[in-house]
Formats: structure tokens, sequence, C-alpha cells
């Protein structure tokens, strides 16, 4: 498997690592790099399971993006497993971690586990950057004219971000919470313009 | 007809590109704007923004404990908890989200379990064996103090031992009685014969009951402050899922489900979804005859 990809890394990328890494001070982030690590290795394997080739991988502040090469066309249910690929890997080390846990517990084990499983599940929200997103926008354009699904599912992916935004601030101000969600919420809605830039070029 | 043409898209492109100035410019204009607004609303000691600031402050470095909250929903899950209510305490734990806003109750509370649990045993110890070293002396009348001080709470002075019986296993590192490992105790182990009744620690209402090959037959009931009781390996389960529970009220009885040496209580208290030792909680906690 000869891997002739192209790796573009964007300076906010390293200004994210770098952000995350400075506040971290219970050694998470490792952790939790390692489980996005595998995520995307997922969805490499699926691509090339599915005979396609990855022309770059690109880096950016808003997260991972493979990008296979222009000319390989998967099924539709291919491309449904390659998306699904990702979610998967992490729910499937998450309950391979619980069933090793259950013989050796250990801490960092069981941070792994809840890592990789709540990653998976953040990846299946219906936003445009997640896997979930990119699922919601197949689903889409098979009902609808290609530029109509985009643009329901550009508003879908923006309302659903801004519901997180308000629930956020509504659940920091009332409950005494942190501003975790809203924080999240906002880097949501930043990948959802990315995404709405990325199609008017 | 070409330099018409080109004409109108020479217009157009400037007429954009004039627009697109326009919008620079107001932009600007409402940065300038805000920013002269908070350089002389920060001058103003009594003015809207201290609150505002400090509060940005408490959010933003309000310590919460990510690690804590991502590795107790893999322990709780590896343990056969159920999914949806471990997950309600994760979203709680990374978002540290309070029910109630009276932040000090909560601080009383913590007081005791977060003192060491030497200090308390050695303390309480002392007083009993009447032999008051100056050096614990202003110890134990700080303990005193503070226990006066959370029995007026409404919290802690209805707070019941569950069952009356010797703590076999502590919290904490033991060797496992059946895989013979040295593992993590998350609780306490109270004997007592199968059938006796299991008191319900505090007031509070049932979060779950459920039964897995580890704990048997267990109960869960959500208190105050965020804090958590669990009861395991029990014969009988007494009350339902959101059933509303008194303090001392029978939750339970005594049994010898899930992996067990013999017929005990198994329990545990989590604060803010984290499981803490239980002991101290005994030890202020009354006896219901």
């Amino acid at each position: 498997m000869k891997c002739d990809c192209q790796w573009e890394v964007s300076a906010s990328f390293y200004a994210l690592i770098s952000v995350l890494l400075f506040f971290d001070e219970q050694n998470i982030v490792p952790w939790a790099l390692l489980a996005c690590l595998l995520h995307e290795m997922g969805h490499l394997t699926a691509i090339y399971t599915f005979g396609g080739k990855v022309s770059a991988i690109r880096l950016s502040l808003v997260g991972a993006e493979i990008i296979p090469i222009r000319n390989t066309l998967f099924s539709y249910a291919e491309e449904i497993l390659i998306i699904l690929a990702g979610p998967l890997t992490n729910i499937a080390v998450f309950v391979c971690g619980l069933a090793f846990s259950r013989q050796f517990p250990n801490e960092n084990l069981h941070l792994f586990c809840g890592l990789n499983l709540m990653l998976g599940l953040f990846n299946l929200l219906p936003v445009a950057s997640l896997d979930g997103g990119r699922l919601l926008r197949m689903t889409i354009a098979k009902c609808f004219h290609i530029v109509i699904a985009e643009k329901i599912y550009e508003s879908i992916s923006m309302v659903f971000a801004s519901l997180l935004l308000f629930g956020g601030i509504f659940l920091a101000v009332t409950q005494h919470g942190n501003i975790t969600l809203v924080i999240m919420a906002v880097w949501l809605l930043i990948a959802c313009k990315q995404y709405n830039l990325l199609n008017y070029i | 007809m070409r330099y018409d043409k080109r004409k109108k898209k020479y217009k157009k492109n400037n007429t954009k590109q004039e627009s697109k100035d326009k919008k620079r410019f107001l932009q600007l204009l409402i940065c300038l704007f805000i920013a002269a607004f908070v350089f002389v609303g920060k001058g103003e000691k009594n003015g809207v923004f201290h609150p505002v600031i400090s509060r940005v402050n408490d959010l933003l470095f309000e310590t919460t404990d990510f690690r804590g909250a991502f590795s107790n929903a893999g322990k709780s899950l590896s343990e056969g908890e159920p999914f949806v209510e471990t997950f309600g305490v994760f979203i709680d734990g990374v978002l540290g989200t309070e029910e109630d806003s009276n932040q000090d109750e909560e601080k009383v509370l913590n007081d005791i379990p977060e003192d060491e649990t030497n200090k308390t045993q050695e303390s309480e110890l002392k007083l009993q064996n009447s032999t008051l070293d100056e050096q614990n002396e202003d110890v134990v009348d700080e303990l005193i103090e503070d226990e006066q001080e959370e029995a007026s709470e409404d919290v802690l002075a209805e707070c019941v031992v569950p069952v009356v019986g010797p703590i076999t296993s502590g919290f904490g590192k033991r060797i496992h009685p059946i895989s013979g490992e040295w593992t993590d105790h998350n609780g306490v182990d109270i004997v007592a014969e199968e059938n006796e009744v299991i008191l319900s620690f505090a007031d509070g209402i049932v979060d779950y009951i459920g039964e897995s090959p580890v704990y048997g037959k267990y109960i869960q009931i959500k208190h105050d402050n965020h804090i958590q009781t669990f009861y395991a390996h029990c014969h009988t389960l007494l009350a339902g899922k959101g059933d509303i529970i008194e303090s001392g009220e029978v939750i339970a009885t005594v049994g010898k489900t899930g992996e067990v040496t013999g017929p005990h209580l198994h329990f545990e208290v989590k604060q803010d979804g984290q499981r803490v030792d239980p002991e101290p909680y005994l030890n202020i906690a009354k006896y219901e005859v």
C-alpha cells in the first residue's frame, strides 16, 4: 500500500494543539489525540479497502480531513461505510477496552474508553465537518437536487450548532456550568462557516 | 459593443469593491465604538462590568475535572451500570452543572470527606479516650464546630447508616476476595445477615435499579448537593426508579447476589459522579433503631 498522499497542516492547527496542551493539566490531550488518530485510521482503512486512494490529508483548526483522489467513485453503500468507519472504530475500541478493563482495571484505560466513546458519539452529531454531518449530507443529496440539498444541509448544520451554542450559554448562566459546551458550539459554527466558504470557491 | 460590456463589468466590479469598502468601514467603526465603551466602562468601579468580569473569570478558571468525568464514564460502563444514567452523570461532570445555586452548602458538605480521614478517625478516637493533646485540641475544636455547623444543615442532620455491621473491606486498593488480584474497591463492604433491611442514607430520589453479574441487584439514590449513594448485592429491591425516598426509609434487603463471598452490603458514595470514601459519611451519620 504505497502512500503518496500530501500532508497539509495549517498554522491554526498548530495553534489549536498548543492551546490544548497548554491548558491540559490532567494529561488528557495525548489520549484524546490517540483516539482521534485511531478514528482517522478507521476512515483510511475503509477507503483503501474499497480501492480508493488518498490524495491529501488536511489538518486544520476544524479537524482532520481526508481528501480522496478526484476520480475515485464509491457506491452509496461504500461511502456510508467509509464515513461510519471512523466512529465505529472509536466505539469498537471502547467495547474492547471495557472487556479488557474488567480483568485489568486501570484509570488510564477507563479514561481512554470514555474518550473513545464520547468521540464516537460526538462525531455522529449532524453538523458540517463531523461524520454525522457527512451522513446527513449524503441522505439529503439523495432526495433533492444537489444545489438545494447543499443549502438545506448548510442550514441544518448552522441551526444545530446554534442550538448547541444557546444551550451551552443557557446552562452556563442558569446552572453555573462552565463554558465547555459554548466553546464546542463555537468551534462547530466555525467549521460550518469553513464548509460554506469552501463550497463557493 | 465590446467596449460597452467592458465598461459595464468595470462599473460592476467597482461598485462591488465600494460596497466591500463600506462594509469594512462600518466594521471598523463598530469595533472602535466597542473598544471606547469598554475603555470608559471599565474605569467605573461600581459599573456593570465588574460582576460580569468576575463571573467570566469564574467560568474560565473553574476547575472542571475532565479526566475524572471521562474515566468515571469508562469505569461505570465497564461495571455494567446503565448507559443513559452514566451519560447523564458524564455530561454533568463535564459541564459542571449544579442544581443548587447555594454553593456554601456544598463547601460545608465537602469539608469532612476532603479532610484526611486519618485525622477524623484519630481525633474521634482521642475524644473517646479523653486524652487530648494541645496539638489535637484545635483540630477537634474545628471538627466539633464543623459538625455543629453541619448538624444545622438539613441534608446532613438526616443521614442514616444504611446497615449496622462491621466494615470488612474499606475503600481503595485491596486484594479482591475472589480473583486474588490488587484492585480498587469502589466502596465499603458492611457485613449483615441475609434479608436484613437496608435503609436509605438520606432523602433523595431513586436514580435507577438493576442487576448485573458483578454487583448483583443494585439500587442508586440521588441526594442533594450532587451526592449519590449506591447499594449492591441486594437480595430484594424494595423501591423503583423515580421513587421519592426519605432518609432512613427501607429500600432493599441484604443479599449475596453478584460476585460475593458472603451476604453483605456494598455501599458506595459518589460526589459529582466520582466515587469517594464512604467511611467519613458513615461516621457522621446516625443509627436508626
